[in-house]
Protein backbone atom coordinates (compact mmCIF):
# COMPACT_ATOMS: atom_id res chain seq x y z
CA UNK A 1 0.00 0.00 0.00
CA UNK A 2 1.06 3.33 -1.07
CA UNK A 3 1.94 5.43 2.31
CA UNK A 4 0.85 9.08 2.37
CA UNK A 5 4.24 10.53 2.80
CA UNK A 6 5.63 8.80 -0.46
CA UNK A 7 2.40 9.42 -2.16
CA UNK A 8 3.31 13.11 -1.91
CA UNK A 9 6.58 12.89 -3.09
CA UNK A 10 5.71 10.93 -6.01
CA UNK A 11 6.23 13.25 -8.93
CA UNK A 12 4.48 13.09 -12.41
CA UNK A 13 6.54 12.74 -15.31
CA UNK A 14 6.38 16.06 -18.04
CA UNK A 15 4.02 15.26 -20.69
CA UNK A 16 6.25 15.73 -23.50
CA UNK A 17 5.16 15.03 -27.41
CA UNK A 18 7.45 12.06 -27.41
CA UNK A 19 5.78 11.19 -24.36
CA UNK A 20 2.21 11.55 -25.57
CA UNK A 21 3.41 9.62 -29.00
CA UNK A 22 4.47 6.66 -26.71
CA UNK A 23 0.76 6.61 -25.61
CA UNK A 24 0.16 5.48 -28.96
CA UNK A 25 -1.91 9.08 -29.14
CA UNK A 26 -1.96 11.31 -32.70
CA UNK A 27 -1.75 15.22 -32.35
CA UNK A 28 -5.06 15.43 -33.39
CA UNK A 29 -6.21 13.49 -30.47
CA UNK A 30 -3.78 14.96 -28.03
CA UNK A 31 -5.10 18.48 -29.09
CA UNK A 32 -8.93 16.95 -28.10
CA UNK A 33 -7.73 16.33 -24.78
CA UNK A 34 -6.23 19.77 -24.23
CA UNK A 35 -9.60 20.84 -25.47
CA UNK A 36 -12.06 18.65 -23.15
CA UNK A 37 -9.97 19.20 -19.75
CA UNK A 38 -9.21 23.25 -21.21
CA UNK A 39 -5.47 22.31 -20.06
CA UNK A 40 -1.99 19.84 -20.79
CA UNK A 41 -3.30 16.16 -19.13
CA UNK A 42 -0.92 15.50 -16.42
CA UNK A 43 0.79 12.09 -16.88
CA UNK A 44 -1.80 9.93 -15.11
CA UNK A 45 -4.35 11.95 -16.85
CA UNK A 46 -2.30 11.07 -20.21
CA UNK A 47 -2.26 7.64 -19.43
CA UNK A 48 -6.52 7.41 -18.76
CA UNK A 49 -6.64 8.93 -22.06
CA UNK A 50 -4.61 6.48 -23.72
CA UNK A 51 -6.05 3.43 -22.82
CA UNK A 52 -9.69 4.39 -23.17
CA UNK A 53 -9.44 6.23 -26.48
CA UNK A 54 -7.14 2.90 -27.73
CA UNK A 55 -8.49 0.58 -30.24
CA UNK A 56 -9.36 -2.41 -27.67
CA UNK A 57 -11.66 0.09 -25.47
CA UNK A 58 -13.24 2.55 -27.91
CA UNK A 59 -14.10 0.58 -31.18
CA UNK A 60 -12.68 3.47 -33.26
CA UNK A 61 -12.05 1.96 -35.86
CA UNK A 62 -14.27 -1.47 -35.85
CA UNK A 63 -17.53 0.72 -34.92
CA UNK A 64 -18.32 1.70 -38.41
CA UNK A 65 -18.45 -1.87 -39.36
CA UNK A 66 -19.76 -3.24 -35.91
CA UNK A 67 -22.90 -0.90 -36.50
CA UNK A 68 -23.90 -3.09 -39.38
CA UNK A 69 -25.00 -6.03 -37.40
CA UNK A 70 -28.59 -6.81 -36.05
CA UNK A 71 -29.22 -5.66 -32.31
CA UNK A 72 -32.74 -4.84 -31.89
CA UNK A 73 -35.62 -7.64 -31.80
CA UNK A 74 -38.68 -8.21 -29.99
CA UNK A 75 -36.88 -10.89 -27.44
CA UNK A 76 -33.91 -8.73 -27.32
CA UNK A 77 -33.80 -7.99 -23.26
CA UNK A 78 -30.47 -6.00 -23.70
CA UNK A 79 -28.39 -4.98 -26.54
CA UNK A 80 -24.78 -3.13 -27.25
CA UNK A 81 -23.79 -1.08 -24.54
CA UNK A 82 -23.31 -3.78 -21.50
CA UNK A 83 -21.44 -6.21 -20.44
CA UNK A 84 -23.18 -8.49 -22.20
CA UNK A 85 -26.01 -9.52 -24.17
CA UNK A 86 -29.42 -10.72 -23.15
CA UNK A 87 -32.23 -12.45 -25.09
CA UNK A 88 -35.30 -13.54 -23.36
CA UNK A 89 -35.56 -17.30 -23.96
CA UNK A 90 -39.37 -17.63 -22.48
CA UNK A 91 -40.11 -18.66 -19.13
CA UNK A 92 -39.28 -16.09 -16.97
CA UNK A 93 -35.44 -17.09 -18.12
CA UNK A 94 -33.66 -15.33 -20.22
CA UNK A 95 -29.36 -15.30 -21.92
CA UNK A 96 -26.54 -13.74 -21.48
CA UNK A 97 -23.52 -13.97 -23.82
CA UNK A 98 -21.14 -12.42 -25.64
CA UNK A 99 -17.56 -12.61 -27.96
CA UNK A 100 -14.57 -11.17 -27.60
CA UNK A 101 -11.40 -11.52 -28.85
CA UNK A 102 -7.62 -11.93 -27.02
CA UNK A 103 -5.76 -11.87 -30.22
CA UNK A 104 -2.67 -10.25 -29.49
CA UNK A 105 -1.72 -11.37 -25.67
CA UNK A 106 -2.61 -14.86 -27.09
CA UNK A 107 0.06 -14.43 -30.27
CA UNK A 108 2.74 -13.00 -27.09
CA UNK A 109 1.60 -15.59 -24.46
CA UNK A 110 -0.73 -17.99 -25.76
CA UNK A 111 -1.40 -20.09 -22.80
CA UNK A 112 -2.32 -17.15 -20.39
CA UNK A 113 -3.43 -14.97 -23.16
CA UNK A 114 -6.28 -17.34 -24.09
CA UNK A 115 -6.93 -18.19 -20.28
CA UNK A 116 -7.45 -14.67 -19.23
CA UNK A 117 -9.57 -14.20 -22.29
CA UNK A 118 -11.87 -16.56 -21.20
CA UNK A 119 -11.62 -15.14 -17.72
CA UNK A 120 -12.57 -11.95 -19.07
CA UNK A 121 -15.66 -13.13 -21.32
CA UNK A 122 -16.89 -15.06 -18.07
CA UNK A 123 -16.89 -11.77 -15.82
CA UNK A 124 -18.80 -10.09 -18.59
CA UNK A 125 -21.43 -13.08 -18.33
CA UNK A 126 -21.90 -13.39 -14.59
CA UNK A 127 -21.67 -9.71 -14.54
CA UNK A 128 -25.21 -9.40 -15.57
CA UNK A 129 -26.51 -11.98 -13.03
CA UNK A 130 -26.35 -14.89 -15.32
CA UNK A 131 -24.80 -17.92 -14.02
CA UNK A 132 -22.35 -19.26 -17.00
CA UNK A 133 -22.96 -23.10 -18.27
CA UNK A 134 -21.03 -22.97 -21.59
CA UNK A 135 -18.28 -21.71 -23.82
CA UNK A 136 -17.47 -21.69 -27.45
CA UNK A 137 -14.17 -20.61 -29.11
CA UNK A 138 -13.31 -19.55 -32.75
CA UNK A 139 -9.54 -19.70 -33.93
CA UNK A 140 -7.63 -18.63 -36.56
CA UNK A 141 -4.24 -19.39 -36.90
CA UNK A 142 -1.09 -19.39 -39.14
CA UNK A 143 -0.12 -21.96 -41.52
CA UNK A 144 0.26 -25.49 -40.15
CA UNK A 145 3.74 -25.41 -41.52
CA UNK A 146 4.46 -22.59 -39.80
CA UNK A 147 7.07 -23.37 -37.14
CA UNK A 148 5.11 -20.58 -34.73
CA UNK A 149 1.75 -22.35 -35.13
CA UNK A 150 1.72 -25.54 -33.18
CA UNK A 151 3.30 -23.93 -30.29
CA UNK A 152 0.29 -20.96 -30.69
CA UNK A 153 -2.50 -24.07 -31.01
CA UNK A 154 -1.35 -26.09 -28.23
CA UNK A 155 -0.76 -23.01 -25.42
CA UNK A 156 -4.10 -21.42 -27.18
CA UNK A 157 -6.13 -24.71 -26.62
CA UNK A 158 -4.69 -25.66 -23.48
CA UNK A 159 -5.49 -22.29 -21.98
CA UNK A 160 -9.21 -22.29 -23.18
CA UNK A 161 -10.15 -25.40 -21.79
CA UNK A 162 -7.99 -25.18 -18.75
CA UNK A 163 -9.35 -21.65 -17.53
CA UNK A 164 -13.00 -23.34 -18.18
CA UNK A 165 -12.98 -26.22 -16.47
CA UNK A 166 -11.69 -24.71 -13.14
CA UNK A 167 -14.49 -22.89 -13.22
CA UNK A 168 -16.62 -25.71 -14.28
CA UNK A 169 -17.64 -24.33 -17.12
CA UNK A 170 -17.20 -26.92 -20.20
CA UNK A 171 -16.13 -25.40 -23.56
CA UNK A 172 -18.81 -27.10 -26.28
CA UNK A 173 -17.47 -26.46 -28.94
CA UNK A 174 -15.80 -24.34 -31.37
CA UNK A 175 -14.08 -23.38 -34.76
CA UNK A 176 -10.67 -23.80 -36.03
CA UNK A 177 -8.58 -22.78 -39.29
CA UNK A 178 -5.50 -22.07 -40.52
CA UNK A 179 -3.94 -20.18 -43.48
CA UNK A 180 -0.99 -17.92 -43.76
CA UNK A 181 -2.52 -14.87 -43.55
CA UNK A 182 -3.21 -15.30 -39.91
CA UNK A 183 0.92 -15.88 -39.47
CA UNK A 184 1.87 -13.20 -37.83
CA UNK A 185 -1.63 -12.53 -36.13
CA UNK A 186 -3.78 -14.96 -34.80
CA UNK A 187 -7.28 -14.43 -33.79
CA UNK A 188 -8.53 -15.72 -30.53
CA UNK A 189 -12.37 -15.13 -29.59
CA UNK A 190 -13.57 -16.25 -26.99
CA UNK A 191 -17.69 -16.92 -26.42
CA UNK A 192 -19.74 -17.34 -23.26
CA UNK A 193 -23.36 -18.00 -22.39
CA UNK A 194 -25.07 -17.88 -19.16
CA UNK A 195 -28.44 -17.91 -17.71
CA UNK A 196 -30.63 -15.88 -15.73
CA UNK A 197 -33.82 -15.27 -14.23
CA UNK A 198 -35.65 -11.76 -16.30
CA UNK A 199 -35.96 -10.43 -12.95
CA UNK A 200 -32.42 -10.77 -11.89
CA UNK A 201 -30.79 -8.76 -14.67
CA UNK A 202 -27.68 -6.56 -13.64
CA UNK A 203 -25.85 -4.09 -15.52
CA UNK A 204 -22.72 -1.43 -15.18
CA UNK A 205 -24.42 1.48 -14.13
CA UNK A 206 -23.25 4.15 -10.84
CA UNK A 207 -25.45 5.86 -9.61
CA UNK A 208 -27.27 7.77 -6.54
CA UNK A 209 -25.15 10.13 -4.90
CA UNK A 210 -23.46 8.73 -1.62
CA UNK A 211 -23.58 5.66 -2.56
CA UNK A 212 -20.27 3.44 -1.88
CA UNK A 213 -17.79 2.15 -5.09
CA UNK A 214 -16.63 -1.29 -3.66
CA UNK A 215 -13.58 -3.00 -5.02
CA UNK A 216 -13.40 -7.10 -4.81
CA UNK A 217 -11.60 -9.73 -6.41
CA UNK A 218 -7.99 -9.69 -6.95
CA UNK A 219 -5.18 -7.39 -5.71
CA UNK A 220 -4.03 -5.16 -8.17
CA UNK A 221 -0.33 -5.46 -9.52
CA UNK A 222 1.72 -4.16 -12.30
CA UNK A 223 0.52 -6.97 -14.87
CA UNK A 224 -0.85 -5.97 -17.84
CA UNK A 225 -0.58 -2.08 -17.56
CA UNK A 226 -1.26 -0.78 -21.30
CA UNK A 227 -2.42 -4.58 -22.41
CA UNK A 228 -5.02 -2.24 -24.05
CA UNK A 229 -2.52 -0.35 -25.84
CA UNK A 230 -0.45 -2.81 -26.85
CA UNK A 231 -3.45 -4.77 -28.10
CA UNK A 232 -4.42 -2.16 -30.47
CA UNK A 233 -1.06 -1.44 -31.81
CA UNK A 234 -0.05 -3.89 -35.01
CA UNK A 235 2.61 -6.15 -34.52
CA UNK A 236 6.41 -5.76 -34.92
CA UNK A 237 9.41 -8.06 -33.51
CA UNK A 238 10.07 -6.23 -30.27
CA UNK A 239 6.12 -7.36 -29.31
CA UNK A 240 7.70 -10.25 -28.16
CA UNK A 241 9.51 -8.40 -25.24
CA UNK A 242 6.08 -7.24 -24.79
CA UNK A 243 5.57 -10.38 -22.53
CA UNK A 244 4.96 -8.77 -19.26
CA UNK A 245 1.96 -6.66 -20.55
CA UNK A 246 -0.13 -10.21 -20.72
CA UNK A 247 -2.24 -10.93 -17.67
CA UNK A 248 -1.87 -13.81 -15.71
CA UNK A 249 -4.99 -15.53 -14.26
CA UNK A 250 -6.21 -17.37 -11.51
CA UNK A 251 -9.34 -19.39 -11.88
CA UNK A 252 -9.42 -20.38 -8.60
CA UNK A 253 -10.30 -17.11 -7.58
CA UNK A 254 -12.46 -15.77 -10.32
CA UNK A 255 -14.64 -19.25 -9.15
CA UNK A 256 -14.64 -17.56 -5.81
CA UNK A 257 -15.67 -14.27 -7.49
CA UNK A 258 -18.16 -15.87 -9.56
CA UNK A 259 -19.48 -17.82 -6.38
CA UNK A 260 -19.56 -14.82 -4.14
CA UNK A 261 -21.21 -12.32 -6.77
CA UNK A 262 -24.15 -14.40 -7.21
CA UNK A 263 -24.94 -14.88 -3.87
CA UNK A 264 -24.32 -10.82 -3.36
CA UNK A 265 -26.93 -10.58 -6.48
CA UNK A 266 -29.42 -12.84 -4.83
CA UNK A 267 -30.26 -9.64 -1.96
CA UNK A 268 -30.99 -6.39 -3.28
CA UNK A 269 -27.54 -4.31 -2.32
CA UNK A 270 -26.67 -4.03 -5.93
CA UNK A 271 -27.42 -0.86 -8.09
CA UNK A 272 -24.64 -1.63 -10.39
CA UNK A 273 -21.49 -4.48 -10.96
CA UNK A 274 -18.67 -4.04 -13.85
CA UNK A 275 -15.61 -6.19 -14.19
CA UNK A 276 -12.17 -4.65 -14.66
CA UNK A 277 -11.31 -5.70 -17.71
CA UNK A 278 -9.26 -4.11 -20.43
CA UNK A 279 -7.98 -0.56 -18.82
CA UNK A 280 -9.11 -2.52 -15.59
CA UNK A 281 -10.28 0.49 -12.64
CA UNK A 282 -9.88 3.27 -15.22
CA UNK A 283 -12.80 1.96 -18.22
CA UNK A 284 -14.53 0.25 -15.39
CA UNK A 285 -15.17 3.01 -13.26
CA UNK A 286 -15.38 5.65 -16.33
CA UNK A 287 -17.82 3.45 -18.00
CA UNK A 288 -20.12 2.68 -14.90
CA UNK A 289 -20.13 6.79 -14.28
CA UNK A 290 -20.93 7.68 -18.20
CA UNK A 291 -23.91 5.09 -17.98
CA UNK A 292 -25.26 6.99 -14.94
CA UNK A 293 -24.50 10.51 -15.66
CA UNK A 294 -22.94 11.14 -13.03
CA UNK A 295 -19.04 11.60 -11.38
CA UNK A 296 -16.97 8.92 -9.51
CA UNK A 297 -14.51 9.36 -7.15
CA UNK A 298 -11.91 6.88 -6.37
CA UNK A 299 -9.64 7.04 -3.39
CA UNK A 300 -6.78 4.85 -5.25
CA UNK A 301 -4.91 4.44 -1.51
CA UNK A 302 -7.66 2.17 -0.65
CA UNK A 303 -6.71 -0.10 -3.53
CA UNK A 304 -5.38 -3.12 -2.40
CA UNK A 305 -2.13 -3.60 -3.57
CA UNK A 306 0.11 -6.64 -4.55
CA UNK A 307 3.55 -5.00 -4.66
CA UNK A 308 4.56 -2.22 -3.21
CA UNK A 309 5.00 1.46 -4.59
CA UNK A 310 2.95 1.36 -7.22
CA UNK A 311 2.11 4.79 -8.54
CA UNK A 312 -1.44 6.47 -8.84
CA UNK A 313 -1.15 5.86 -13.04
CA UNK A 314 0.30 2.01 -12.43
CA UNK A 315 -3.06 1.53 -10.15
CA UNK A 316 -5.43 3.13 -12.71
CA UNK A 317 -4.07 1.59 -16.06
CA UNK A 318 -3.14 -1.95 -14.24
CA UNK A 319 -5.42 -5.11 -16.31
CA UNK A 320 -4.84 -7.72 -13.09
CA UNK A 321 -7.16 -10.13 -13.28
CA UNK A 322 -10.43 -10.68 -11.77
CA UNK A 323 -11.04 -8.02 -10.29
CA UNK A 324 -14.52 -6.31 -10.28
CA UNK A 325 -16.16 -2.68 -9.32
CA UNK A 326 -19.86 -2.43 -7.72
CA UNK A 327 -21.70 0.23 -6.65
CA UNK A 328 -23.79 -0.44 -3.71
CA UNK A 329 -26.67 0.65 -1.69
CA UNK A 330 -25.76 2.96 1.01
CA UNK A 331 -24.69 0.88 4.46
CA UNK A 332 -24.82 -2.42 3.10
CA UNK A 333 -20.93 -2.37 2.74
CA UNK A 334 -21.06 -4.54 5.91
CA UNK A 335 -23.17 -7.39 4.79
CA UNK A 336 -21.38 -7.56 1.11
CA UNK A 337 -17.77 -7.70 2.76
CA UNK A 338 -19.14 -10.55 4.88
CA UNK A 339 -19.73 -12.36 2.19
CA UNK A 340 -16.50 -11.59 0.00
CA UNK A 341 -14.66 -13.09 3.26
CA UNK B 1 -32.22 -41.00 3.36
CA UNK B 2 -29.85 -37.93 4.25
CA UNK B 3 -27.79 -36.72 1.62
CA UNK B 4 -25.00 -34.32 2.23
CA UNK B 5 -22.71 -32.62 -0.33
CA UNK B 6 -19.98 -31.06 0.68
CA UNK B 7 -19.01 -27.57 -1.15
CA UNK B 8 -15.14 -26.57 -1.30
CA UNK B 9 -13.93 -23.36 -2.73
CA UNK B 10 -13.75 -24.77 -5.93
CA UNK B 11 -16.04 -27.25 -6.21
CA UNK B 12 -17.68 -27.68 -9.76
CA UNK B 13 -19.83 -30.45 -9.60
CA UNK B 14 -22.08 -29.72 -6.04
CA UNK B 15 -24.79 -28.49 -7.59
CA UNK B 16 -24.92 -31.40 -10.23
CA UNK B 17 -24.88 -33.96 -7.83
CA UNK B 18 -27.26 -31.71 -5.67
CA UNK B 19 -29.76 -31.70 -8.28
CA UNK B 20 -29.43 -35.22 -9.09
CA UNK B 21 -29.68 -36.32 -6.41
CA UNK B 22 -32.97 -33.87 -5.40
CA UNK B 23 -34.55 -33.62 -8.91
CA UNK B 24 -34.08 -37.29 -10.19
CA UNK B 25 -33.65 -39.00 -7.60
CA UNK B 26 -35.87 -37.30 -5.42
CA UNK B 27 -33.59 -37.62 -2.47
CA UNK B 28 -33.34 -35.39 0.90
CA UNK B 29 -29.95 -33.44 0.00
CA UNK B 30 -27.83 -30.57 2.09
CA UNK B 31 -25.25 -28.79 1.06
CA UNK B 32 -22.34 -28.55 3.72
CA UNK B 33 -19.77 -25.64 3.86
CA UNK B 34 -16.39 -26.31 4.06
CA UNK B 35 -15.57 -23.80 6.78
CA UNK B 36 -18.28 -25.25 9.15
CA UNK B 37 -17.81 -28.33 11.36
CA UNK B 38 -19.06 -31.51 9.79
CA UNK B 39 -22.54 -31.45 12.08
CA UNK B 40 -25.71 -33.25 10.92
CA UNK B 41 -27.23 -36.75 10.91
CA UNK B 42 -26.63 -37.93 7.24
CA UNK B 43 -26.80 -41.36 5.47
CA UNK B 44 -23.97 -40.71 3.05
CA UNK B 45 -21.68 -37.63 2.20
CA UNK B 46 -20.63 -36.87 -1.18
CA UNK B 47 -17.53 -35.28 -2.11
CA UNK B 48 -17.68 -33.76 -5.63
CA UNK B 49 -15.48 -32.90 -8.25
CA UNK B 50 -14.12 -29.83 -8.91
CA UNK B 51 -10.82 -28.16 -8.44
CA UNK B 52 -10.87 -27.27 -4.25
CA UNK B 53 -8.89 -24.40 -3.32
CA UNK B 54 -7.94 -24.12 -6.76
CA UNK B 55 -5.60 -27.38 -6.90
CA UNK B 56 -2.62 -25.38 -7.69
CA UNK B 57 -0.58 -28.06 -5.32
CA UNK B 58 -1.44 -31.63 -5.59
CA UNK B 59 -4.89 -32.53 -6.34
CA UNK B 60 -6.96 -32.78 -3.17
CA UNK B 61 -3.79 -31.74 -1.08
CA UNK B 62 -5.33 -28.77 0.39
CA UNK B 63 -9.20 -29.56 0.64
CA UNK B 64 -7.92 -32.57 3.08
CA UNK B 65 -7.28 -29.76 5.98
CA UNK B 66 -10.07 -28.37 5.93
CA UNK B 67 -12.53 -27.65 9.09
CA UNK B 68 -15.56 -29.68 7.37
CA UNK B 69 -12.74 -32.57 6.98
CA UNK B 70 -12.22 -33.48 10.67
CA UNK B 71 -15.71 -34.44 11.44
CA UNK B 72 -15.63 -36.76 7.83
CA UNK B 73 -12.96 -38.66 8.97
CA UNK B 74 -14.48 -39.43 11.98
CA UNK B 75 -17.90 -40.31 10.40
CA UNK B 76 -16.48 -42.22 7.71
CA UNK B 77 -14.15 -44.01 10.40
CA UNK B 78 -16.82 -44.97 12.85
CA UNK B 79 -18.69 -46.36 9.73
CA UNK B 80 -20.81 -43.36 7.75
CA UNK B 81 -20.97 -43.44 4.18
CA UNK B 82 -18.61 -41.89 2.14
CA UNK B 83 -18.84 -41.33 -1.97
CA UNK B 84 -15.85 -39.18 -3.40
CA UNK B 85 -16.40 -38.31 -7.05
CA UNK B 86 -13.29 -36.90 -9.37
CA UNK B 87 -11.55 -34.53 -7.00
CA UNK B 88 -13.43 -36.05 -4.12
CA UNK B 89 -11.56 -39.45 -5.17
CA UNK B 90 -8.57 -37.37 -5.30
CA UNK B 91 -9.05 -35.59 -1.43
CA UNK B 92 -10.23 -38.97 0.05
CA UNK B 93 -6.60 -40.43 -0.97
CA UNK B 94 -5.16 -37.19 0.02
CA UNK B 95 -6.97 -37.83 3.84
CA UNK B 96 -6.10 -41.58 4.22
CA UNK B 97 -9.39 -42.64 3.94
CA UNK B 98 -8.72 -44.11 0.68
CA UNK B 99 -5.52 -46.45 -0.38
CA UNK B 100 -3.83 -45.58 -3.38
CA UNK B 101 -2.50 -41.64 -5.19
CA UNK B 102 -4.14 -40.15 -8.26
CA UNK B 103 -1.76 -38.94 -10.71
CA UNK B 104 -1.46 -36.99 -14.11
CA UNK B 105 -3.20 -38.89 -17.06
CA UNK B 106 -0.71 -41.23 -18.74
CA UNK B 107 -1.58 -39.30 -21.89
CA UNK B 108 -0.81 -35.90 -20.23
CA UNK B 109 -4.03 -34.70 -21.59
CA UNK B 110 -6.86 -33.69 -20.34
CA UNK B 111 -9.92 -36.01 -21.05
CA UNK B 112 -13.32 -35.49 -21.08
CA UNK B 113 -15.34 -38.81 -22.85
CA UNK B 114 -17.43 -41.53 -22.00
CA UNK B 115 -16.07 -44.81 -20.59
CA UNK B 116 -17.74 -48.41 -20.33
CA UNK B 117 -17.03 -49.48 -16.38
CA UNK B 118 -17.27 -52.94 -15.43
CA UNK B 119 -18.54 -53.77 -11.44
CA UNK B 120 -16.11 -56.07 -9.94
CA UNK B 121 -17.86 -56.23 -6.33
CA UNK B 122 -21.17 -55.92 -5.21
CA UNK B 123 -20.93 -56.15 -1.75
CA UNK B 124 -20.82 -52.74 -0.86
CA UNK B 125 -23.93 -50.04 -0.31
CA UNK B 126 -22.35 -48.52 -3.50
CA UNK B 127 -22.65 -51.19 -5.91
CA UNK B 128 -24.92 -53.33 -3.79
CA UNK B 129 -27.68 -52.79 -6.74
CA UNK B 130 -25.86 -53.90 -9.48
CA UNK B 131 -24.86 -57.40 -10.92
CA UNK B 132 -21.21 -58.57 -10.85
CA UNK B 133 -19.95 -57.89 -14.44
CA UNK B 134 -22.30 -55.42 -15.40
CA UNK B 135 -21.20 -52.85 -17.84
CA UNK B 136 -21.89 -49.17 -16.83
CA UNK B 137 -21.45 -45.96 -19.07
CA UNK B 138 -20.59 -43.00 -17.52
CA UNK B 139 -18.64 -39.44 -18.67
CA UNK B 140 -14.79 -39.10 -17.04
CA UNK B 141 -13.66 -35.29 -17.52
CA UNK B 142 -10.35 -35.14 -15.40
CA UNK B 143 -6.05 -34.42 -16.46
CA UNK B 144 -5.34 -36.28 -13.01
CA UNK B 145 -7.40 -39.59 -12.58
CA UNK B 146 -4.29 -42.10 -13.50
CA UNK B 147 -4.72 -44.21 -10.48
CA UNK B 148 -1.47 -45.23 -8.96
CA UNK B 149 -0.67 -47.87 -5.84
CA UNK B 150 2.37 -49.72 -5.30
CA UNK B 151 2.77 -53.02 -4.98
CA UNK B 152 1.53 -54.11 -1.78
CA UNK B 153 -1.35 -51.83 -1.80
CA UNK B 154 -2.25 -53.18 -5.09
CA UNK B 155 -2.34 -56.58 -3.95
CA UNK B 156 -4.13 -55.96 -1.07
CA UNK B 157 -7.05 -54.28 -2.96
CA UNK B 158 -7.49 -56.95 -5.01
CA UNK B 159 -7.66 -59.59 -1.87
CA UNK B 160 -9.95 -57.91 0.02
CA UNK B 161 -12.10 -57.21 -3.20
CA UNK B 162 -11.73 -53.29 -2.88
CA UNK B 163 -11.57 -52.77 -6.60
CA UNK B 164 -15.50 -51.86 -7.85
CA UNK B 165 -14.90 -50.77 -10.90
CA UNK B 166 -12.57 -51.04 -13.81
CA UNK B 167 -12.38 -48.94 -17.19
CA UNK B 168 -12.99 -51.71 -20.10
CA UNK B 169 -13.99 -51.94 -23.92
CA UNK B 170 -17.65 -52.27 -25.08
CA UNK B 171 -17.14 -56.31 -24.71
CA UNK B 172 -16.82 -55.73 -20.97
CA UNK B 173 -12.53 -56.25 -21.56
CA UNK B 174 -10.52 -53.67 -19.54
CA UNK B 175 -7.85 -53.34 -22.57
CA UNK B 176 -5.11 -50.90 -22.80
CA UNK B 177 -7.03 -48.90 -25.13
CA UNK B 178 -10.19 -48.95 -22.93
CA UNK B 179 -8.51 -47.24 -20.10
CA UNK B 180 -8.69 -43.28 -20.24
CA UNK B 181 -5.96 -42.18 -18.34
CA UNK B 182 -3.55 -45.10 -17.94
CA UNK B 183 -5.07 -46.32 -14.17
CA UNK B 184 -2.54 -49.43 -12.88
CA UNK B 185 -5.15 -52.39 -13.56
CA UNK B 186 -7.65 -50.33 -15.38
CA UNK B 187 -8.88 -49.37 -12.09
CA UNK B 188 -11.93 -46.70 -11.91
CA UNK B 189 -13.18 -46.78 -8.23
CA UNK B 190 -11.55 -48.68 -5.10
CA UNK B 191 -13.29 -48.69 -1.77
CA UNK B 192 -11.92 -48.84 1.75
CA UNK B 193 -11.25 -51.94 3.64
CA UNK B 194 -14.46 -51.79 5.84
CA UNK B 195 -16.70 -50.87 2.69
CA UNK B 196 -18.29 -47.60 3.54
CA UNK B 197 -16.01 -45.08 1.64
CA UNK B 198 -15.99 -45.35 -2.37
CA UNK B 199 -14.21 -42.98 -4.49
CA UNK B 200 -14.23 -43.31 -8.57
CA UNK B 201 -12.94 -40.58 -11.02
CA UNK B 202 -16.36 -41.30 -13.38
CA UNK B 203 -19.21 -39.01 -12.71
CA UNK B 204 -22.43 -40.98 -11.72
CA UNK B 205 -24.05 -37.50 -11.57
CA UNK B 206 -23.57 -36.58 -14.68
CA UNK B 207 -25.98 -39.79 -15.79
CA UNK B 208 -28.70 -39.39 -13.83
CA UNK B 209 -31.33 -38.76 -17.19
CA UNK B 210 -32.15 -40.10 -20.19
CA UNK B 211 -32.15 -36.56 -21.25
CA UNK B 212 -28.70 -36.29 -20.46
CA UNK B 213 -27.41 -39.44 -22.48
CA UNK B 214 -28.14 -41.94 -19.53
CA UNK B 215 -28.93 -42.80 -16.36
CA UNK B 216 -26.35 -45.40 -15.31
CA UNK B 217 -25.04 -42.85 -12.77
CA UNK B 218 -28.68 -43.02 -10.60
CA UNK B 219 -28.15 -46.67 -10.90
CA UNK B 220 -24.98 -46.31 -7.63
CA UNK B 221 -27.22 -43.72 -5.85
CA UNK B 222 -30.29 -46.39 -6.12
CA UNK B 223 -27.70 -48.95 -4.56
CA UNK B 224 -26.72 -46.68 -1.89
CA UNK B 225 -30.45 -45.26 -1.17
CA UNK B 226 -31.36 -49.90 -0.91
CA UNK B 227 -28.50 -49.89 1.26
CA UNK B 228 -29.21 -46.96 3.63
CA UNK B 229 -33.03 -47.99 3.74
CA UNK B 230 -32.16 -51.64 4.60
CA UNK B 231 -29.84 -50.73 7.27
CA UNK B 232 -32.20 -48.34 8.59
CA UNK B 233 -35.38 -50.66 9.60
CA UNK B 234 -33.41 -53.52 10.67
CA UNK B 235 -36.49 -54.83 12.33
CA UNK B 236 -38.93 -54.36 9.83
Amino acid sequence: MLDPQRHEEYVQPAVSPELVASHGLTTDEYQKIVKILGREPNFTELGVFSVMWSEHCSYKSSRYYLKNLPTEGPYVLQGPGENAGVVDIGGGLAVAFKMESHNHPSFIEPYQGAATGVGGILRDIFTMGARPIASLNSLRFGSIDHPRTRYLLSGVVAGIGGYGNCIGVPTVGGECYFDECYNANILVNAFTLGIVKKKHIFTGIAKGVGNPVIYVGSKTGRDGIHGATMASESFSEEKEQRRPTVQVGDPFTEKLLLEACLELMEKDFIIGIQDMGAAGLTSSSAEMAGRGGCGVELDLSAVPLREEGMTPYEILLSESQERMLLVAEKGTEDEIKKIFD
Amino acid sequence: MRWGVITFPGSCDDHDVFDSLKSELGQKVKFLWHKDEFAGNFDCVVLPGGFSYGDYLRCGAMARFSPVMRGLMKFAQSGGRVLGVCNGFQILCESGLLPGALVRNAGLQFVCQQVHLRVEETDTPFTGGLKKGQLLRLPVKHGEGCYYADPKTLEGLRKNRQILLRYVDAKGKPTASANPNGSLDNIAGVCNQARNVFGLMPHPEDACSQLLGGDDGAKIFKSIAAACAGKARPHA
